[in-house]
């Protein structure tokens, strides 16, 4: 084995272990007592930076362009083989790194935080979790390894949303993110299966040997759609506003900085697969110009920090969107990380505002001058102004349009099939009860 | 009666009865329940479970697990249950104890509104749905500039806001929008008082309107409240209130959107209202209140004994009469957390003698700091500030004070235009793509090193950008005339009883809070200040106490300050324990030697106070192991500038008790900063009319305080503002939980968390008719006492007998509590030992 596959392969073990066994320790109903869940994941961060820097550094002194990496195939049945395969590319390093530096950060921040607060236990196994998962994510080398670490983000991320059980709104509001995040995952599912039908291999380094296949255009699409729940795109957006009901630590490090990007993250990995297809690419630019310009309507409509900052952070999305579709995927890159630390800053601050704004002597001549003229007013007609904000208040009512629309109708179907086949297959039963 | 006269006295009845709390933007330590101090405690906080929807005592369980732990001690709870119900067969508290509804005498309070009855009958929460639909719309329209889109709407009236809301939603929004369109269509062409006036005679009960309204407004009671204030005081706004903001207007939206909302529950569950307004609704926690309050009391008692006996302790080891020669002396503010720090103060290694002024020295101001827009309020909320005091730079700083202009300037523009345009799309690509990397920065540096990436900034700031030296005009543009400075230095200094043997230096030490990322910073400022930080005041009265011009004053008001005495204003930090000598360069330059010596001796007493402190922190590094004060004086500091930190400090937690007295009586034990300290010396106030100055201004503040805490310590989420992690701020006036909840009212679940639930205990050092003749002559402190708000008590200047206020006349107080008579050590630590040992109940 290669330097690098024991280097990877020892990143996957030290960021495993720790949700591991606070994991197990919370199944057994024992949970760790806080010292030791902040210990677990502190270690973890401090490895994982670690390791981060010396792959990058491995990486670097390689001097290859990219080095894959298998490990034997745990899983094998039917002619199917799970086999993992992780990718040590430039893209890889760029995403890992975030996380690397990103991580630690969350880590020292929570470890205040969630000092005595009830429920830290799953809090710091869910934060665990997320780390081994966005490591499978970001060092993946085909779309299988992609998809558990994938599920696991999302997994965490609604969990998360879930976090103050005594808040019912976080419980019904990680249902609904729940809801987009399976309607996408199963569109990569989709993907991931069509491709171990048609096409020779789903790893990401031989895409290109295989985007002229036809099938190509359909697989490209499915990832496309499947890309939108993460990043938060139209359609697929209304869930994050939602998501703020949890905790301050977990809006920066899911919504300002490490699950907000894989849509991008996803993209860049698949690119040969739907690069070739000015259709995909320009749904995906189309998508993205809509995002952004509705995101930064609601955004600067809504007066609270967090709504506000997700739905900035949906508008850069957008624009990253746009970025990919050109092709300029090293630019993307670069915006994923330069808007990762802004945004996760600016999260984890959000509770300074009324400070900051009082201690800034602009305010109270400036800001009230922005009041009267408007400054951000459009230069459309006044009685359009007055509508437009008002529908960007209520987010253009898309929660409901898709609730009323999407769901109820397909909630209607299912309840109609169940009680079809309870007149057909049970008549008696129905009748009895 | 004309209708809309109505409609005025229904609002009239609410409005008092709202939650008064500020924007935070200016928050002050309220008695939530302020309006209610007329009736008994117990009945006031009935009727507040009933409003609020919260618990107003502590669970029984909590107080089961304080008796078996020994926290209530069983013969006070024997005792309290022996003068409450005397029926009960002995021993009574066992027959407490095993029947859980002994005591239990007041019936649960019935709701009026409909929305409770509709919530048994099917799953849907009203109050979600009313907040889904309201709480955006009037937080868009109170924003005070934190949306960088400002509502079109904002100078409109609410009412007019909310027609344009409900006419812009599709019929399809949300399943009640029909039901809301066609309720609103009934009401067109009516004002909004004729609205108010229809829906109220719909839907309430006749008789009951007023509280019926009232019951409607608490169900968004933040906003509410909110909306009241701002409507009653439009200066509170940050910026600006809505140019026509009316708590009617609010009403009749929360009318007409609650009962659109009944109506359409009521058809789909096929019900009506009539019916189902006979539906008995108690609110389930205004249950078992009565018995709570024996609980409570008996709490209370089991404190009281244990601090009335370390108080008579202190006052038998009274010191001589006689002062020995001070080098230094210190007027500190009367707030609970400076007595671990004057304890400090006075130990041998620092020996400077104490005194407890109220903290804004005497001075009602408003005070508008060099660079700042704004001014703040500098004096207590029950007192009206009288002037605007301005911060000037000294003559010859001319060039600084022109960089820090310049600098300033281009710092705060640039730093609103990163916020707004870091939400917008072209700017903010632009800046997300400029500012980004550097983000990281303080990124990792603000949550690996909070204390040292502080200070390496104020360093870089003090030598790149130097703020002008300053002084604060006392006379110029309507300020105080000497007359009226010599009045305020006499005033302070005899209310505290520093009238002789003056030191060298007397130390004028003002207190504030560093904290980060916190939007309740002003709950941890200095009350006597309105939660600002006290150093303007400190400048101004040592500014005042040491010009001649004054002393000459002074002396003859018979007062005889000598001139040797230099007054040194200084500021506490009470998260840092740090101890900054202010206008130093306003002092003379050969007595640089002494306070340099006065410095390092203010800095051993708080690094003594921070390690003190450090034993209630549980992440503080352990005593004894890496016992070592370095490492606990960063602790401590780290925690004063972690973003991340809910606990700066631990504020006013296990605040229970206030004294206003001679230092000498509790100076030899340890408080445990439970208690408030005032100075007042009985024996230089014949007539008794310097004790009605030393209360009045203390002890309506320390009542404040300690039922602010103890509402959002007994229901964190009724009557505080629930955890603080999920908090979220809007409009820039206060917070929300998660994106569309209620403005949370009171503080948060970190803030209260070591905080034990009592009413606070007023000892007084006085002679009984003054004591008297003060409750006769103060209203509110009459009702304080009379409807058991507070405890009084008295220590007698002579013999030092404490003394407890029982039905009008002061009692021995072992005999008002006569579960104290034969002394037990206490199983719980309730007041620390003095020394050093560890104690439990680390936060």
């Amino acid at each position: 084995m290669s330097l690098l596959a024991i280097l990877v392969a020892l990143a996957l073990i030290v960021a495993a272990l720790p949700p591991l066994v606070l994991g197990v320790a919370l199944l057994l109903g024992r949970p760790l007592v806080e010292r030791n869940s902040v210990l677990a994941a502190e270690l973890q961060s401090i490895l994982m930076l670690a390791l981060g820097l010396t792959l990058t550094l491995a990486h670097a002194m390689s001097g290859r362009g990219a080095a894959e990496v298998r490990l034997p195939p745990p899983l094998d049945f039917g002619g199917y083989q799970w086999v993992p395969v992780l990718l040590v590319d430039w893209t890889s390093i760029a995403y890992l790194g975030l996380v690397c530096v990103v991580y630690p950060a969350i880590v020292r921040f929570s470890i205040p935080s969630f000092h005595r607060e009830p429920g830290a236990a799953r809090y710091w196994f869910l934060v665990t979790l997320l780390a081994f998962a966005l490591f499978a994510t970001s060092l993946a080398g085909n779309l299988d390894v992609l998809f558990v670490g994938w599920e696991l983000v999302g997994l965490c991320s609604v969990q998360l949303i879930a976090f103050f059980r005594s808040n019912p709104r976080g419980g019904e509001n990680s249902l609904r993110a729940l809801v987009y995040y399976r309607t996408c995952d199963a569109a990569l599912l989709g993907a991931l299966v069509w491709l171990h039908g048609s096409f020779p291999t789903a790893e990401f380094l031989r895409f290109h040997e295989d985007s002229g296949q036809s099938s190509a255009l359909a697989v490209g699409a499915l990832v496309l759609f499947a890309s939108l729940a993460k990043s938060a795109q139209l359609p697929m957006s209304p869930w994050l506003h939602r998501a703020m009901e949890g905790p301050a630590a977990s809006s920066a490090i899911f919504y300002g900085a490490l699950s907000i990007h894989l849509g991008p993250l996803l993209l860049i990995r698949t690119a040969p697969l739907w690069m070739a297809f000015p259709a995909i690419r320009l749904a995906c630019a189309g998508i993205g110009v809509s995002t952004a310009v509705y995101a930064s309507l609601v955004g600067r409509a809504r007066p609270d920090a967090k709504t506000s900052l997700a739905y900035a952070a949906m508008t850069q999305l957008g624009v990253m969107y746009v970025e990919l579709a050109l092709g300029w995927h090293e630019f993307a890159l670069l915006h994923v990380w330069a808007h990762a630390g802004l945004r996760t800053w600016q999260f984890l601050r959000s509770s300074s505002l009324i400070q900051d704004f009082q201690s800034n002597p602009l305010v109270g001549a400036q800001v009230s001058a922005r009041f009267r003229l408007g400054v951000e007013t459009l230069s459309i007609p006044v009685r359009w102004q007055r509508r437009l904000h008002l529908a960007a208040l209520r987010l253009f009512w898309l929660d409901a349009l898709q609730w009323q629309f999407v769901a109820r109708p397909w909630l209607a179907l299912w309840r109609r099939l169940a009680s079809l086949e309870d007149r057909v297959l049970a008549p008696e039963r129905r009748r009895s009860r | 009666m004309t209708s809309a006269s109505t409609v005025e006295s229904w609002l009239a009845y609410c409005r008092p009865l709202l939650p008064l709390q500020n924007p935070l933007w200016a928050f002050i330590h309220n008695n939530i329940l302020l309006q209610l101090e007329d009736r008994p405690f117990l009945d006031a906080v009935r009727r507040a479970a009933g409003l609020y929807r919260a618990r107003p005592y502590e669970s029984e369980e909590f107080f089961r697990r304080e008796l078996a732990r020994g926290r209530i001690d069983a013969s006070a709870l024997e005792q309290v249950l022996a003068e409450r119900l005397p029926e009960l067969p002995q021993p009574r508290s066992q027959w407490f104890l095993a029947n859980p509804t002994v005591g239990e005498t007041l019936p649960a309070i019935q709701s009026l509104r409909l929305c409770p009855r509709l919530e048994e009958l099917g799953p849907l929460r009203t109050d979600r749905a009313l907040k889904d639909l309201l709480v955006p719309m009037v937080a868009a329209w109170l924003d005070q500039g934190q949306a960088a889109w400002t509502s079109p709407l904002r100078s409109e009236s609410l009412w007019s806001v909310f027609c344009a809301t409900v006419d812009s939603a599709p019929h399809w929004g949300f399943g009640w929008a029909s039901a809301l369109k066609a309720r609103m269509a009934s009401h067109a062409r009516r004002d909004v008082l004729a609205v108010i006036e229809h829906e109220v005679r719909e839907c309430a009960g006749a008789g009951s309107e007023a509280e019926y309204c009232l019951e409607t407004l608490f169900t968004l009671k933040g906003w509410s409240g909110m909306i009241h204030r701002l409507e009653s005081e439009p200066a509170l706004a940050p910026l600006e209130a809505p140019p026509r903001i009316a708590l009617a207007d609010w009403l009749a939206v929360l009318l007409v959107a609650q009962h659109a909302l009944e109506e359409w529950l009521l058809a789909r569950y096929g019900a009506s209202r009539a019916a189902l307004r006979e539906v008995p609704c108690p609110v389930a926690q205004t249950r078992g209140l009565a018995r709570a309050h024996l609980w409570q009391e008996a709490y209370e008692r089991s404190f009281g004994a244990v601090f009335l006996e370390r108080v008579e302790r202190g006052i038998a080891a009274r010191a001589p009469a006689a002062r020995p020669e001070r080098r230094a002396q210190a007027l500190v503010c009367m707030d609970d957390r400076e007595e671990s720090f004057r304890r400090a103060l006075e130990h041998a290694h620092c020996d400077i003698e104490t005194f407890g002024a109220v903290g804004f020295f005497g001075i009602d101001m408003r005070f508008e700091a060099l660079g700042r827009s704004q001014a703040t309020r500098q004096c207590p909320p029950v007192i009206e500030p009288s002037r605007t005091l301005r911060e000037h730079a000294l003559d010859g700083e001319g060039a600084a004070l022109e960089r820090m202009r310049r600098t300033t300037s281009t710092a705060s523009a640039a730093s609103l235009a990163t916020y707004y345009s870091s939400r917008t799309l072209v700017r903010g690509v632009a800046v997300s793509l400029a500012l980004g990397m550097l983000g990281f920065l303080p990124l990792v540096l603000k949550t690996a090193q909070p204390a040292r990436l502080s200070r390496w900034r104020r360093w870089v700031t003090k030598r790149a950008f130097p703020r002008p030296r300053t002084r604060i005009e006392l006379q110029r543009d309507g300020g105080y005339s000497l007359d009226e400075q010599a009045r305020i230095v006499h005033g302070v200094l005899t209310t505290c009883g520093l009238l002789r043997d003056f030191a060298p230096l007397v130390a004028v030490i003002a207190h504030g809070s560093t904290s980060s990322n916190n939007p309740f910073r002003h709950a941890y400022g200095c009350g006597a200040c309105s939660g600002n930080n006290g150093a303007p005041n400190a400048r101004a009265f040592a500014a005042m106490a040491n010009a001649p011009e004054v002393r000459l004053r002074v002396a003859a008001l018979g007062l005889d300050l000598p001139a040797t005495t230099l007054f040194v204003p200084c500021l506490h930090d009470t998260a840092l324990d740090s101890v900054d000598l202010l206008d130093r360069e306003t002092l003379p330059a050969v007595r640089r030697e002494e306070l340099a010596q006065l410095e390092q001796r203010l800095l051993l007493a708080g690094r003594r106070n921070a390690a003190e402190r450090c034993r209630r922190f549980e992440l503080a590094p352990a005593p004894g192991v890496h016992g070592k004060l370095e490492a606990l004086l960063q602790h401590v500091e780290d925690r004063g500038h972690d973003l991340a930190q809910p606990r700066p400090e631990y504020g006013h937690n296990r605040v229970a008790a206030c004294i206003v007295g001679r230092r000498e009586l509790t100076k030899g034990v340890s408080l445990d900063r439970r208690s408030f300290l005032v100075s007042y010396d009985p024996a230089t106030d014949p007539d008794g009319s310097v004790l009605s100055a030393a209360v009045l201004g203390s002890v309506p503040v320390a009542v404040n305080i300690a039922m602010d805490y103890y509402f959002s310590r007994v229901d964190p989420e009724g009557f505080g503002a629930g955890s603080k992690l999920p908090l979220n701020i809007v409009s820039l006036l206060g917070v929300i939980t998660g994106s569309k909840s209620d403005l949370r009212i009171g503080l948060s679940r970190q803030m209260v968390e070591l905080h034990e639930p009592m009413r606070v205990l007023v000892l007084l050092e006085a002679a009984t008719p003054h004591v008297l003749a003060l409750l006769a002559g103060h209203a509110r402190l009459a009702r304080l006492v009379q409807n058991g708000w507070m405890q009084l008590g008295r220590i007698d200047p002579v013999e030092g007998r404490v003394e407890l206020l029982r039905d009008g006349c002061f009692l021995p107080w072992r005999e008002a509590w006569p579960e104290a008579r034969e002394a037990r050590p206490s199983r719980v630590d309730m007041l620390a030992p003095s020394g050093d040992a560890l104690i439990g109940g680390r936060a």
